[in-house]
This record gives structure tokens, sequence and C-alpha cells, in this order.
């Protein structure tokens, strides 16, 4: 049952795959709309059929992700074949033929595009096998040529010569250019993903438009057949490869635009030849595009692409916002406040590859020495101790430059004393200017975050005592630094650093973690919570938690009356809720609000903000409003911990919500109190099982 | 300015600096403090008046605390209040962070009074009545236990409140210096300490979370510490190890001197007295070294001595100049040792108000009081001075305005120079009122005919 399920899956997410999305439901629709030209519905499946059968026959994993780009561009080149030929066992062989083809040059063009180029293939394959059989089939006298355009009852005479060309193109897409099938096609689209629709629309007239304009005729223009074209990219640019947001939207109309020019030009110089463009122009633009945007790190670029657009936003905003699971993220060097003497892109020395680094030292009064700063021993921060910042080893260090004395620098020694350690995640942290014979690790050395590993000096190009820290991906001493957050630093006013970027006179320091609020946060397997909850006065139900652990061993509290879920972790020394997933309505919600991260620390008092994911704080506006302004999009609360008591004030609209949760003596927590619209749900605890 | 008149008198010859007496005197005056001049200060709290340095008081905190912190993270002052427990002083410590050490029933209600909440109160002794160990577990106080009797007064008044309370047990042990301060809390080598440990695991109700220690006062010694921090150290491993404890916290206690000169001592404080730093240099080396940094317990430091003495002064005026039957000279200033109960163990540093010419002798300073013990400086240099000039007397911040009676005359006003040079004043000088309010005349005895 379960593979004859995983085929379905696999064969409708093809079919959904033609417009970006990932949907059973439009899948079906694809499907079933296809058989109103049999022909193409056919060799659509045996491509789709070849594909697989060969795929295990050569081994390939049936990673789905993976497989559906196979099936998706096989099933393209089904379409085309069934488009221009009649169904004949010669048209079939080479269906099956071409498919297997476009396996290989899927796969191939799969490794090398995502590993030097971290780009999609998109329908590359499609474009490239579709070229390859149009040129084929010129000798091929055996197969018989079907009309593109015999369906003509499936058009609706009466429409007007724009929405037909709408119609026709959005028709394009499963090789029925006509207006019912686009018409079904565009109808699913406004159910499934407003967002797309939107854009689907938008691209075509837009391309339209300036198509028209240039060639001076808006008959022709809405005649155009590749305009398809358009509209891929558009859907792709600004809903697929970036966040849905006002930027992708004038993004992907700026790909239309320039995807006119090159429609023109390549079908030219391709009909020299008689070969048909396909998709050529929507894969150049779109390929652009994403190499160019990924290689800046853009912030919209679309790390995980979800099913749907409005999914995609949702997640960015629930996870990717909220988490970095990218940048390396090493403690602060130091026990208590030093002060960011220089951030990074700094005035100094921060500069070209050396930019990401910041300088320390220690500041009081606004000055970094006491008496006249003529001694090393004046200055706040000389022979205080230089902790680890990671877990690894120490893989080169050297302590036996002088300290030199104030305003001497060392120029031909720059880094001075340092320390370079190993992280077990796979960069290196630098630490320069120690102070001479300070080193308390060797080479080879285990170290562990907080360890004392040397002390502060002035060693190197160094006019006063401070340290210089970064992190690189290389062993050598003087490497390309790069970009790192700080994830757990306070500054004096008790706010977390939320962004772990330090700016120039920041005065920070780790805070302190509390082995006691680690016990009390952790959470084992088959705990149990039980809650009581109140509205007001009224007693409204008991609500039974559970921890529990998924297949990917991320852990959730369980709530078995109403199967939502609510996953938690420990991430950067916090105490996180990562995602409340349920299909029906959840209290649990509330305890998200209260408590989206907790800080483990015993500092008597911090404050942090931290973003709301959507199921939580529900929007609302519709999304595809919302994804123009984000700040009516992100709800971000305003948290405050002051000893066993977190606070939190949400905004949303013009209203605040005000929560209040409290942490047991011995574990969890004693109460939840959300206060919305004036109205008070009341969480406590009644019962737990250890 | 006239020349003051000073009967002839027979001096040593000295030819230059280099000899065996010592330097001669310094011009050694004093006409502000903290920028404010000493008239000002004079004119508006009159003499004698006690003065704190609000910019001293913070900057010494400040450093300090920038000291530990830069070394060892977790770590967190205790204002004692027994040093000085003068509302505003203590505010400017819990102003800077400073959590508060009380010892006894007393000092936890004012520090509740003025806002210090239950949990960063650390509430030591050997005496806590049982009402105010049930307000201190209601409130959550760090409770440190003394004796067994008082470990079962704290199992009494857990059980009565209803809950689980963490608890501290103070400790005592040798670390080297005489004397050995045994009459605190539990012993450690003679496993008293360990006892204790076992009883309270024993207990339904009480938890342990700390240790505490407090070796000694005005200790010269940095090595004392380093031996106090390492045997804790080791205790708190001991009890983690076998019992199911886990311990949050460690409190070195305080101790620490100021540059006050002890009697007794024959180098100046300057030099006999080591740095705060070098004291915290001593702990956080021994900390840092023997304790991984996952298992850093929160370090508590009750230090008061140390950061408040020399932000204290005391201004006094000359009332009187005496030659003494035997030929020294002496002065009768107006205030006496009544106030000055440091002036038992200190020799404290005499500076006066202007400039003087003249030559310095050794002279006796007496204070107002009609009792032939009111002595306040023995043997002191001074040039000839007259009547009205003033005295200035430091260090003065610790203890004596805690220790101070009111003795044969009133008790002089404090006042507190702040950041901005104004003169505020934080206790104004005593009335009638102040000392005849709380006493009651029975009936037969309230008329008298003379």
């Amino acid at each position: 049952m379960n593979i004859i399920k995983s085929y379905l899956n696999n064969l409708l997410f093809s079919y959904s795959t033609l417009l970006f999305l990932k949907s059973r439901l439009l899948g079906l629709i694809l499907l079933l709309t296809t058989f109103l030209n049999p022909t193409i519905a056919t060799t659509g499946l045996i491509a789709w059929a070849t594909t697989f059968i060969f795929s295990s026959f050569v081994g390939l994993k049936k990673n789905d992700e993976i497989a559906s780009i196979f099936t998706y561009n096989s099933l393209l080149v089904g379409f085309g074949i069934g488009a221009i030929f009649k169904i004949t066992y010669l048209s079939i062989i080479m269906t099956i033929g071409s498919s297997i083809l476009t396996v290989l040059l899927t796969y191939t063009l799969f490794s090398i595009f995502a590993t030097y180029l971290k780009l999609p293939v998109l329908n590359i394959p499609f474009a490239l096998v579709s070229m390859l059989v149009a040129l084929a089939s010129v000798r091929y006298s055996a197969l018989i040529l079907d009309s593109f355009n015999s369906l003509n009852f499936l058009n609706l005479k009466f429409l007007p010569l724009s929405i037909h060309g709408l119609l026709s193109n959005i028709g394009v897409l499963i090789f029925l250019p006509y207006d019912i099938p686009g018409l079904i096609v565009l109808i699913s689209l406004l159910f499934l993903s407003r967002i797309t629709f939107g854009l689907a629309v938008f691209s075509y007239f837009i391309g339209t438009l300036i198509l028209a304009i240039f060639k001076s005729s808006f008959t022709i223009a809405f005649s155009e057949f590749y305009a398809f074209n358009f509209i891929l990219t558009g859907i792709a640019i600004g809903g697929i490869f970036l966040i849905p947001s006002k930027r992708s939207y004038i993004l992907a109309m700026i790909g239309v635009i320039i995807s006119v020019f090159i429609l023109d030009a390549v079908s030219i110089f391709w009909s020299r030849f008689g070969i048909p463009i396909f998709t050529l122009p929507f894969n150049l633009i779109v390929l652009l595009f994403v190499y160019v945007l990924n290689s800046l790190d853009h912030e919209r670029i679309n790390r995980l692409i979800k099913a749907t657009p409005e999914k995609s936003l949702i997640h960015h905003y629930n996870f990717q916002e909220r988490f970095d699971f990218l940048l390396p993220k090493p403690f602060l060097p130091f026990n208590g406040f030093w002060n960011v003497y220089q951030a990074f892109d700094g005035e100094w020395t921060h500069k070209g590859k050396w930019k990401f680094a910041y300088d320390f030292n220690i500041v009081d009064n606004e000055t970094s020495y006491k008496n006249e700063g003529l001694f090393l021993e004046d200055y706040y921060c000389f022979n205080k101790p230089i902790v680890c910042p990671i877990s690894g080893y120490v893989v080169d260090c050297f302590d036996n430059y002088e300290d030199n004395q104030i305003g001497n620098v060392d120029k031909i020694h720059n880094w001075g004393n340092f320390v370079i350690i190993y992280s077990n995640f796979g960069y290196y942290t630098e630490i320069s200017h120690l102070k001479k014979k300070s080193l308390k690790v060797k080479i080879g050395d285990q170290v562990e975050i907080g360890q004392i590993i040397a002390s502060c000096g002035n060693s190197g190009y160094s006019p006063e005592p401070h340290i210089h820290f970064q992190i690189q991906y290389l062993q050598v001493i003087g490497s390309t630094s790069f970009k790192f957050k700080i994830p757990n630093a306070i500054t004096k006013s008790k706010n977390f650093v939320n962004d772990g970027i330090l700016k120039k006179n920041d005065e920070v320091s780790n805070y302190h973690f509390s082995r006691i609020l680690y016990h009390k946060l952790q959470f084992i397997l088959d705990d149990i919570l039980v809650y009581q909850i109140k509205k007001g006065d009224k007693i409204l139900k008991r609500m039974v938690l559970i921890v529990k652990m998924d297949f990917d061993g991320s852990y959730y509290f369980w709530e078995q009356a109403t199967n939502a879920k609510l996953y938690f972790g420990t991430k950067d020394s916090c105490f996180v809720l990562y995602t409340l997933e349920s299909q029906n309505k959840t209290y649990l919600s509330y305890i998200f609000k209260s408590i989206p991260k907790i800080p483990i620390t015993d500092q008597g008092e911090l404050f942090w903000e931290e973003a709301l994911p959507l199921n939580v704080v529900p929007n609302r506006k519709p999304l595809w409003i919302s994804s123009i302004d984000k700040k009516a999009l992100v709800a971000k609360g305003k948290y405050h911990k002051k000893d066993e008591k977190i606070y939190g004030e949400i905004k949303v609209g013009n209203s605040i919500i005000h929560t209040e949760a409290s942490i047991n003596q011995q574990k969890g927590f004693d109460y939840f109190r959300v206060e919305e619209n004036k109205t008070v749900i009341e969480f406590s605890l009644i019962e737990k099982n250890n | 300015m006239k020349k003051i008149y000073t009967k002839p008198f027979i001096m040593k010859q000295t030819s230059g600096y280099m000899n065996k007496f010592g330097s001669i005197y310094q011009k050694n005056y004093r006409s502000n403090i903290a920028g404010v001049s000493i008239e000002d200060i004079v004119a508006k709290a009159d003499s004698p008046v006690f003065v704190f340095d609000e910019k001293k008081i913070r900057q010494t905190y400040r450093n300090a605390q920038r000291d530990f912190s830069n070394r060892y993270p977790k770590f967190q002052f205790s204002w004692s209040y027994k040093t000085n427990y003068l509302d505003a002083i203590c505010s400017i410590f819990h102003q800077e962070g400073s959590f508060a050490e009380v010892v006894s029933e007393f000092e936890y209600e004012k520090a509740r009074r003025i806002g210090v909440p239950g949990n960063k109160i650390i509430y030591n002794g050997p005496f806590k009545p049982y009402n105010s160990l049930l307000i201190a577990f209601k409130e959550n106080a760090m409770v440190h236990i003394d004796n067994f009797d008082e470990l079962y007064e704290a199992e009494k008044a857990a059980r009565e409140i209803g809950k689980k309370v963490k608890i501290g047990i103070r400790l005592n042990m040798d670390t080297g210096t005489y004397p050995q301060w045994s009459r605190f809390g539990f012993n450690l080598e003679d496993g008293s300490a360990l006892n204790a440990v076992k009883r309270i695991s024993k207990s339904e109700s009480l938890i342990l979370n700390g240790l505490h220690a407090h070796i000694g006062t005005f200790m010269l010694e940095t090595n004392a510490y380093q031996m106090e921090v390492q045997k804790m150290i080791s205790f708190m491993r001991d009890i983690q190890n076998n019992y199911n404890f886990l311990i949050e916290y460690l409190d070195f206690g305080g101790g620490f001197p100021s540059k006050n000169k002890l009697k007794g001592t024959y180098l100046p404080p300057e030099v006999s007295v080591p740095q705060i730093s070098e004291y915290i240099e001593a702990i956080t080396d021994v900390l840092l070294s023997e304790l991984k940094p996952q298992e850093y317990p929160m370090v508590y430091l009750e230090t008061g001595r140390a950061l408040i003495d020399e932000a204290g002064y005391l201004i006094t005026t000359i009332e009187g100049v005496k030659q003494l039957p035997h030929g020294s000279k002496s002065y009768i200033i107006d205030a006496g040792v009544n106030f000055l109960y440091t002036s038992t163990w200190y020799n404290y540093k005499c500076e006066v108000d202007r400039s003087v010419n003249g030559t310095p002798e050794n002279t006796t300073v007496y204070g107002p009081l009609c009792m032939n013990i009111d002595v306040v400086l023995e043997n002191v240099s001074l040039p000839p001075l007259t009547k009205g000039m003033r005295l200035i007397l430091s260090p003065m911040g610790a203890y004596n305005v805690t220790q101070w009676m009111q003795f044969i005359r009133y008790r002089p006003a404090i006042v507190l120079i702040t950041e901005d040079k104004k003169i505020e004043i934080i206790r104004r000088a005593e009335k009638l009122e102040d000392i005849i309010t709380p006493e009651r005349v029975p009936e037969h005895l309230s008329k008298f005919n003379l």
C-alpha cells in the first residue's frame, strides 16, 4: 500500500511541480485536465512511468525532492512529444527514449548545478531534450505530426483577446493552449495560492504589454505563443526562489520585462534551425537572477522552498527569521563586560578580508585605563583572562612575542601572540594580541566553552591592550574572516543582543548559563504536565501534555485530545519553542505566546525580543497583502525575565497582548497567563508526574 | 597671618629626609572633600559631621565588581549592612547592583523597607529569631544556618510554611590565620559541617544549595582566601558527589581590609595592606583553576569595610588647646569616642583644613566627653593649631555610623557629597525628642519639687 501511495504521491507532485507548487489536489486536477487531449495525457504518463522504472533500474535513490524533479522534466518531455506527434508505437518509443535521456541529463545537470553553482535545474533538461527531439524528428518521416492547435472546441469564443491570451498561455503550461484548461488551472491557482495566481496574471500582462509596445500591436502580443515564459518567470522569481515580498515582486517584474528581449532574440535565432524555444528564456532569466542573488546572500533568498509561496512565507517568518542555522556562533571570549573597540567593517584595521572581526577591551567611564595610562598594568583589560569561545581543539598557538609598550606596535608580527581553535562545527576561531607567556593550552588540546586559555596582552599590531577575535575557515593565521553571530551576548542595560551582531562601543558580556534553570527546563520523554485552563473565572478544560519524540529526534509537547504538537528544544543556550503544529484549535498557542524563547540564565533580569509564528499570533490581513508589508506580517513580542517570571508584550495592530509565565521550583512552569482583548486565559499546573 | 605662639621646645636636628626617624611631617592638609570645601559642609550641617563621598563609593564598587567579573563570570556583591546601614548608603550599593547581607531581623526589615526583594537578601548571623526565619523563607531569602539548633528551627519553619526551602550553611575552617573564627558556623575539619549536610539530606523540607564562610576581618593575607576557596570547592564537590544536592552558590564572606592604620602596625597601610584587586586575583585564580566552566557556581562576596571605609570622613573642630603637665600638647575636639568605635583599633589619618606653619609635634587629641577614656588620637604629629580650626579624620566609612552610641551629646549629622557636588543631609543631627521619645516616666515619678 505504502509503495503505491508513494508512487501516486510522486505522480501527483510531478504534475503540480509544473506550476512550482506541491499539492496533491492540484496534481490531480492537472492530471485530469491533460485528458482533454488524450495524446499528451498518454505520453505524459508513459514518460513519467519510464522515468520511474529507469530510475529504480539504475538505482537512483527515491528521495522525494529529487525524484519529482526527474519525473517533472520527463513529464514535460512526454507532453512535448504528445503535443507534436500522434500516438504510434514510434512516438511511444521516442517518448521512452527521450525520458531516459532526460533522467540522465537531469541527474548530471542537478549534480553540477547544485554542487558548483548552488542553482536549481528548473526545466533545462526538458528544454534541451525537446530541442533534440525537434531536431531529430526532422529526419524521421515515419512519425506522424499532429496539429498543435486542433482542439478548438476548448476555446471560449466570447472572450476578449486579452483574456484568451492569458488563459491559453496558462494552458500551455500543461501543453493545452486553450481557454478552458487555462481557466481550470487559473481557478485552481486562485484557491491554492493567491500569490502564485497574482504573479501569473500580472507577469503575463506586463510581459505582453512590453511586447505590445515594442511590436506596436496588442493583437500580435496577445497571440504570442511563448508568452507563458513570462508567467513562469514571474512565479519563479516572485514567489518561489525568493520569499514573497515587495522586493521579490519588483524583481519578478524586472525579470519578466527582460525576458521579453531574450524571448524574441532567442526565438529568431533558434527558428532559423526550426527549433522551438520552449522554456529557454524562462530558464535563462531565473537562473541568472537566482545565481546573482544567491551569491550576494540576498536576505530574501528562499532557502527552503515549501509547498506554496504562502507556506514559504510562513515558514520564513516562523523559522528562518527566528533561528539561524548557518552562521558560526561562538561565545564571547572573555568574562564580564568588555567593550567593542572595533566592530565589523571597522575604521582602522577591520577592512577587506579581515572585515568580519571584533576588537575588545575593557572600558570604565569611557576610558580604558586608570592613572595616566602610561603602563600596560594601567589598562583594565591587560592580563585579564581570555576564555575559549567554542568547543573544539587548539590547532595553532604562539605566545613568545613581547607585549608592546603603550603607543608602540609590532609591525613585523601583526597578529602577535595568538591561538587558533578548531570548532567541532567546522570553522576556526582566532584570538590575537595575547600576553607573552600567558597561554594555558597547547596545540592539540581539547578545549571547552568558557575554559581559560590565555590572558589579554598587547603583542603584535596593538597600540594598547585589547584582543582581536575572528572566525575563519582556514587554519592559517591571517586567513580571510567570515561573518558570525554572538548567540548570547547581553548589554549592560540587561538587553539581549537579539541579532547577535555587535556594534562599536557596545559593552557586552556572555550571560551566565544557569545549571538550575537548565535542569528545570529539561523535559524528558513521557513527562506529563496537566494544566487547568481558565477563561476569566470560568474553568474551560483540563489540558494534558505529554512529552514525545519525533522521528527526527526533536521533542514536542503533545496534547492528546487535539493531536496538537508544540516542538521545543535548547538552542544557543536558550530554551525555545520551535513550531506549533495542529490541525484544530488548540490552547497550546497561548503557551507559545508566553515563552517562545527563554535564555537559560540566572541573570536576575533580562530583556529580549522574539518574533512569533503566524499560527500563534494570526495575521489579520490575507497573506498576499501582508507579503508586501513586512511589519504587518511579523508579530514581535518584547519579553522580560525577572527571576522566575517571564513577562511578554506582543503588539498586534493597535492592541497589546500581555503574557506572564512562572517557572516551577523543580521543573516546568507553574502557570501561564495571557491577557488578550480584555479576556484573561490562565493555565495553572495541577499535576505532574515527577 | 599672625604667627601662632608656641612654647619653646627642643627638637632633634635632622639633615635632609634620609634619617632613622622616618620622614619629617609633610604638609598634610585637606581643604575639601570630593570638591566641596570643608567650610561649606560645616555651614550646612554644623560640626562635627560625618561626610560620605558618593563618587568614591561608586568608583570603588565598580572597580572591584569589574575586576572580579572580568575574571570569574558569575559574581555578585552583597552589601554588608552591619558595616553601614544608612538608607542612603545602602541605596547607592543597591543602585550599583549589590544584594543585601544582613545579620539580624532588624537589618532584614531595614533592607526590605528600602525595597530589596527577599530573594536578594543573604541572611547570616549566629542567631535568627524563629519569626524572622519564617519571613525569610516565605520571601525566598538566602538563609545561612549557623548551628544545629538553628537547623532544627529552620526545618520547623519550613514545615510550617509548607514548602521545600533552600538553605545554605555557614562553615568555619583553618585557613592558616590567627585567630581562627571557629565560633561561627559548622567546622569543616572536625566533621560537623559534613554532619550538618547529612542531617539536611535526611530532611523532608530542606534543600542545601549554598555554602558560606567568613574567615576573619581585616585579613592582611590573600593566601588565606585561596585556602578558603580551595576548601569550599572540595567540600562542594564532596556534597555534590555524595548527596543529592546541587550547590548553586559559594559565599566567601568578607574581611578585606581598608587603608586604615591598625594600631601596633609598623608600616603605613599604603604599604602593608594589599589592594582589593589582589584579593580578587587570589580568589579567582583558585576558582578558575579548580572549576570547569559548566560547574561554575555563583560567587558572593560580603565585602563591607574595603568598599566604604575610605569614602567616609569626620569633620571636627578644635574647641580647646591645652598644655599637659608633662610638657606635651593636647587638643580638645567636638567629637568623642562614642561616635568613633573604630578609634579603639585604628590610628586615623588626621588632616587640618588649612596649611599651617610651624613645627609639628606629637600631640594627643581628646574628645568632648567628660570621661577619661575619651582619647581620639593618642600620638599624632600636628603643627601648632588654634581653636576653631578643623581636623578631618579618615577613613571613617565603616562601622562608625552603625556602632556609634548616643552618650552625653547628640549624635551629629551625616552628609553625602553627591556626584555633582551637592551636599545632601542623609541623617540629620539628633534632637532631644529623638532620645526621649521611647522613654516613659511612671505616674509616681512624673512630678518633683526642688
